[in-house]
């Protein structure tokens, strides 16, 4: 939750401060600043919302839904100190969500142009709405109990998740692939997947799907490795300036001194 | 505090914990009319209400404290949320400030709940609409921060009180930025509230819902939280868009007499438009987005263009 930039964690205060910073680049007024400055925003924007997308499948793979496999099911606690640890990790994403002031400011104060910050929890920043961090998490935290204790006890017994009359089996639980399908298919035309389903069938009866999707890494294909080979042949074509032998090196050294004396006789160098 | 100050929140607080259920209740009515049913009176969702209220809770087997959690932290999230957005120029600090980007972030807390209890109780149907809201929300999201860019940049603030403050009165509403940025938030504003063309909120058809899926498997008071949030969203997006994204006055006072009026016409609209657009299909629902987050785009630009 604090990765995915959800208040009132951590995550929320870095996201806040970096909006505001790209709104604030939108609003300081040049066309050209400004509408870069709206298109980041646009995309920091949905990144966050993609974010949330990604983390929740991850929880939800993960930690939530009946168990996918036998070692699942029968799998044990472990020991306290291991819990320990994350414990530690998690407190520390709700204190800086909650008081991220404390932290911020100080940030502000090595920086050379900085004024005195007055200190808050939550941050203060002109031209903003300000984010009162301890606020939205009482508020947020007051409400869900309220609401949890007027819940009342329950009387009905508990049933079983109702998806038609069949039983929730792990052959009909959703993938990860199938929560992601119509984001893959709404960007088709960006990220190009490929896919391939081969079905076999035996007297007229499937006998067996398979199905191989692959979403190819864009930038890795189209930049890094066009721009990793041309540096590559340039390197090679590099290598045969550099033989070893001294002489040529040598050689190297006169024909520079004598451009620069030509250069200077000539009056390039002023 | 002035008089003023305690009539902005009340109008808020009395507004979108108590009235809220009204603005659904009347898009559905105005509905029926249009289609040529008599349809239910607005006060159908109190009703709703009122009978989920005495009706016994439903765990599901095999769950985790994330389903049972769920409808509260959505509730509270629209809490926070009508306690954020204010009716006129001032309005009290109720404790969550008044920042747009908390705003877009508490509907972001709501969703990831909204989703997580699907992958708690494992339902397809509810993964399936859940994974349809969470594709959308990421265009709606994006579109969503740069109409308000558009009014950050005019107004110079991203403090709610002083967005409503800087696009009253006539003057900025000649320049182009405004309404391009009323555009691309009236687009929004369908697809937060989960209408046609995005979604259709009277479908009983599990593999058409988008909004409601997640809903399935509630019922009595965590079904009740969450009709309430479905109505205080409605509140919420569109008070912003009478009070930041239409020309309004700019006396407070003349402001939250104005308020009632335009919600009614705005669900009178929402209700003309669901009448006369059939739903979209999903996949080209995000087009229809783009649509108006480029409009929001020209409108920065045509700021930019315009003011310096």
């Amino acid at each position: 939750m604090a990765i995915a930039g959800l208040p009132p964690l951590n995550g929320f205060a870095s996201e806040w401060l970096t909006l505001q910073a790209l709104l604030h680049v939108v609003m300081s007024g040049h066309v050209g600043d400004g509408t870069a400055g709206a298109v980041a925003l646009a995309a920091l924007g949905a990144t966050a919302a993609l974010a949330v997308f990604c983390f929740v499948k991850v929880v939800g793979l993960v930690l939530l839904g009946p168990p996918r496999r036998a070692h699942v099911r029968d799998a044990l606690e472990v020991a306290a100190p291991m819990r320990g640890a994350v414990a530690v990790l998690a407190l520390a994403c709700v204190m800086l969500g909650l008081v991220p002031g404390l932290l911020v400011s100080r940030l502000v104060a090595i920086a050379p142009w900085s004024g005195d910050a007055p200190v808050h929890a939550g941050l203060y920043v002109p031209g903003t709405g300000s984010l009162p961090t301890v606020g939205i998490a009482v508020v947020l935290v007051a409400v869900t109990v309220v609401l949890t204790v007027l819940r009342g006890r329950r009387i009905a017994p508990v049933a079983p998740t109702w998806v038609c009359g069949q039983p929730v089996v792990p052959e009909l639980q959703w993938s990860s692939a199938g929560f992601t399908k119509p984001l893959r298919l709404v960007l088709e035309v960006v990220l190009r997947p490929r896919r391939e389903i081969d079905v076999r069938t035996h007297g007229g009866v499937v006998t067996e799907v398979a199905y191989e999707g692959e979403v190819p890494n864009l930038i890795d294909e189209r930049i890094y490795r066009p721009v990793a080979r041309w540096s590559l042949a340039g390197a090679a074509y590099a290598r045969r300036l550099q033989s070893g032998s001294l002489g040529m090196y040598v050689g190297y050294l006169i024909g520079l001194v004598l451009v620069v004396l030509i250069a200077g006789r000539i009056g390039w160098l002023g | 505090m002035t008089a003023s100050t305690v009539a902005g929140g009340a109008v808020q607080v009395i507004g979108g914990l108590v009235l809220s259920p009204l603005l659904p209740g009347l898009i559905q009515h105005w509905k029926a009319r249009l289609q040529g049913r008599r349809g239910p009176s607005p006060l159908q969702p109190y009703r709703e209400l009122r009978r989920l209220w005495n009706k016994s809770i439903v765990d599901v087997a095999g769950t985790t404290v994330v389903y049972r959690f769920a409808p509260a932290v959505i509730g509270a999230c629209l809490v926070a949320a009508v306690g954020l957005v204010p009716v006129s120029a001032v309005g009290p600090n109720l404790g969550v400030g008044h920042d747009v980007i908390v705003f877009v972030g508490l509907l972001a807390l709501a969703r990831f709940a909204a989703a997580a209890s699907t992958w708690d109780v494992a339902n397809g149907f509810s993964l399936m609409g859940a994974s349809r809201d969470l594709t959308i929300a990421v265009f709606v999201e994006a579109t969503l921060l740069l109409a308000l860019a558009v009014v950050a940049v005019v107004t110079g603030t991203t403090n709610l009180l002083g967005m409503i403050a800087g696009t009253a009165g006539g003057a900025v509403w000649s320049s182009p930025a405004l309404p391009l940025g009323a555009l691309a938030f009236g687009i929004v504003v369908v697809a937060e509230t989960g209408r046609q063309p995005f979604d259709n909120p009277d479908t009983h058809l599990e593999l058409t819902m988008i909004h409601e899926t997640p809903l399935l498997e509630y019922a009595g008071r965590d079904l009740a939280y969450l009709q309430w949030a479905a109505a205080a969203r409605h509140w919420v997006v569109l008070v912003l868009a009478a009070q930041v994204f239409l020309p309004h006055p700019r006396d407070v006072w003349a402001q939250l007499v104005l308020l009632p009026l335009v919600l009614v016409l705005m669900c009178g609209a929402l209700a003309v438009v669901e009448t006369f657009q059939a739903k979209m299909r999903v996949l080209l629902a995000p087009r229809l987005l783009g649509v108006a987050a480029l409009a929001a785009l020209l409108g920065v630009i045509a700021r930019g263009v315009g003011g310096s």
